[in-house]
């Protein structure tokens, strides 16, 4: 008992010391972390299914049956906006995974090695930093079809750029530090010194500005639902709720209100969060 | 200190070494339109002996560093070459490039700048070895425990980040990781000109036990002459990116014949109040690389200017065996 105890004191230290390195990192982290296990769970404690319909209460207010109300087909809003945070998160993970290793290995390339290379990589990437996501995602959908992965490909697209731009500046500043020059005269290969040397102390701006495009991304992805190009009805997407909510604003306000404090609240952790990893990762800002 | 031997085949050999640095595509361009470029280097010809101590000194922007990066293959050379054991580095392919690295090592001014901040010292002062796949991993790890207790630090602190040490023990960990793979010769470039005084005493004893211990060679770039009175065997002043004079320690301290070393020499602070030293400073500031003066281009400051010194490029000869001086005033003599 003493033993976990103890365990549990440790644990409230670390958050205490997590929390005064960076009030608005742990702000961030806290609603990131407790809505990724809400969705990630919903299906064990939801009484309902996000597609369920209860004919006895559609455009129900908030009630002690449905917590948040119910939609036009009596849809429980609370479970659809959890299960709606699955596929926000699902396509924000997905494309900015996608961006940030494409983006970190071009940019890394570009940087270390410079010259023809560097302009090799950059100059399209600079094509496609030109590009809007909307667009991207229209000409996609016209010719795949109307599906998720489209979604996240378009947005990945869109993000490869923005990460080799930023992992190409920060590259070119650690490439000149003595570190790297002293490991090149000790023999390291150009692997290693990208790998070991190079990419860990170049690194901190890119997750910045992931967990920012994060935020972006969930903002696209329901922009695109919302009108009509993205998830597909009757998946729960929090873009395509506010779109079928829209209707219905003077009966039943709940049913936009909710999906988009939804969308605010997940945006506002994750840029908080890069907010806050920009204080902790770069020296030079510290004290804001 | 062993004096030089003549017929001593030199380690490291650098003939007619330059490195210019083209200002059109650096941020100078368009600054300085009409300068082609930077000398950094301009013809250096210099050996280095195996087991002695070559000190290179001269003030900041002399292009000392350059030439230690020249020496190494860490930047490719304008003209020249330089020999290792007679192979030219410049033309060595991966393999035997490869091989060159494992023997010469450099140690970096800034202790504070020349750790990875994001790797344990262990791992830093391992990592020649894993690139040279030296031993089994207990091998390995066995001689980082060891190299750590020989430059004085503990093997406890393997477990550390460079953050976490003093301006003296991280010296410590670049001498211990440069000495991994007993190189035969270490490349020093002002390794103890970001210490406080009583550190640089202890590294400096540290590098000559090391010295002694591993019959190391030295290249010593700094620009502390007290450090080189103690430290080297043979000296080369650098002035603007050019060798001005080269001699044994001993001759060179006892009598200077390059005005810009006497000018050197006369400023070393002495811990002597009852000696007076004849202050001979140098006329006004160190002239830009940029837009070096012509002829010597230390004429400008020169105490013991002549005429002819601005528009002769003074050669650098031998006026004593094993001493070279690149002055008129002894070009003179020698005709």
């Amino acid at each position: 008992m003493s033993a976990r105890a103890g365990r549990v004191g440790k644990l409230l230290e670390r958050l205490r010391g997590w929390y005064n390195a960076s009030r608005s990192a742990f702000i961030g982290g806290t609603i990131i972390v407790a809505l990724v296990i809400m969705t990630a769970t919903v299906s064990l404690y939801s009484p309902y299914k996000p597609d369920a319909m209860d004919f006895m209460a559609p455009l129900s207010a908030p009630t002690a049956a449905h917590l948040l109300g119910t939609d036009n087909f009596g849809r429980d809003i609370l479970t659809r906006v959890l299960y709606g945070y699955q596929i926000s998160l699902a396509v924000a993970l997905g494309s900015v995974g996608f961006g940030l290793a494409a983006g970190v290995t071009l940019g890394l390339l570009a940087g270390y090695f410079g010259g023809a290379l560097d302009n090799l990589i950059m100059r399209p990437m600079d094509v496609l930093m030109a590009f809007p996501a909307i667009v991207l995602v229209v000409a996609l959908t016209g010719f795949v079809g109307r599906e998720v992965s489209v979604m996240v490909l378009a947005v990945a697209v869109v993000y490869v750029p923005i990460f080799a731009r930023v992992m190409r500046g920060s590259t070119l500043e650690v490439v000149s530090e003595l570190y790297v020059e002293g490991a090149r005269a000790r023999g390291a290969s150009h692997l290693r010194l990208m790998l070991r040397h190079i990419l860990p102390n170049a690194i901190a701006p890119v997750l910045i500005q992931a967990s920012i495009l994060m935020g972006i991304a969930i903002l696209l992805e329901s922009a695109l639902s919302f009108i009509g190009l993205g998830t597909q009805p009757p998946d729960p997407s929090l873009g395509l709720m506010l779109s079928e909510g829209r209707s219905f604003m003077q009966q039943a306000p709940w049913m936009v209100m909710v999906p988009g404090l939804a969308i605010s609240i997940v945006v506002l952790g994750f840029n908080l969060l890069g907010n806050g990893l920009q204080d902790l990762l770069n020296p030079a800002r510290k004290g804001r | 200190m062993s004096s030089m031997t003549d017929s001593a085949r030199p380690l490291l050999r650098a003939a007619g070494l330059s490195k210019y640095f083209p200002l059109e595509s650096g941020i100078l361009a368009g600054w300085r339109g009409a300068q082609a470029a930077v000398k950094a280097v301009e013809s250096v010809s210099l050996d280095v002996y195996a087991g002695q101590t070559l000190a290179i000194v001269g003030e900041s922007g002399s292009g000392k560093s350059t030439l230690g990066r020249l020496l190494l293959r860490l930047i490719q050379p304008s003209a020249g070459h330089v020999q290792y054991k007679g192979e030219n580095i410049f033309a060595m392919n991966r393999a035997q490039l490869r091989a060159f690295r494992r023997q010469a090592q450099i140690i970096l001014q800034d202790p504070y700048a020349s750790l990875n901040p994001r790797m344990r010292v262990g791992h830093i002062i391992r990592e020649p070895l894993d690139i040279y796949r030296e031993g089994s991993k207990a091998e390995r790890e066995k001689r980082v425990r060891a190299l750590l207790e020989r430059v004085g630090l503990t093997s406890a602190q393997a477990r550390a980040y460079p953050a976490e040490l003093s301006g003296g023990q991280r010296q410590r960990v670049c001498i211990a990781a440069a000495l991994a793979l007993s190189p035969e010769i270490v490349i020093a470039d002002e390794p103890t000109s970001s210490l406080d005084v009583s550190v640089q005493a202890q590294t400096l004893n540290l590098l000559s036990d090391l010295q002694r211990d591993f019959n190391l060679t030295y290249v010593f770039i700094t620009h502390d002459l007290g450090v080189v009175q103690h430290f080297s065997d043979r000296v080369a002043v650098m002035y603007l990116g050019k060798i001005v004079e080269e001699a044994p320690t001993d001759a060179l301290f006892a009598a200077p014949q390059h005005p810009y070393t006497q000018v050197l020499f006369s400023a070393i602070p002495r811990p002597d109040p009852s000696r007076r030293v004849n202050w001979e400073l140098p006329k006004g500031e160190p002239p830009s690389p940029l837009d070096p003066p012509s002829g010597c281009h230390f004429h400008p400051r020169c105490p013991q200017v002549l005429t002819a010194c601005s528009s002769t490029v003074p050669r650098l000869l031998e006026t004593a065996p094993g001493r070279r001086v690149a002055c008129l005033l002894h070009e003179d003599e020698e005709n």
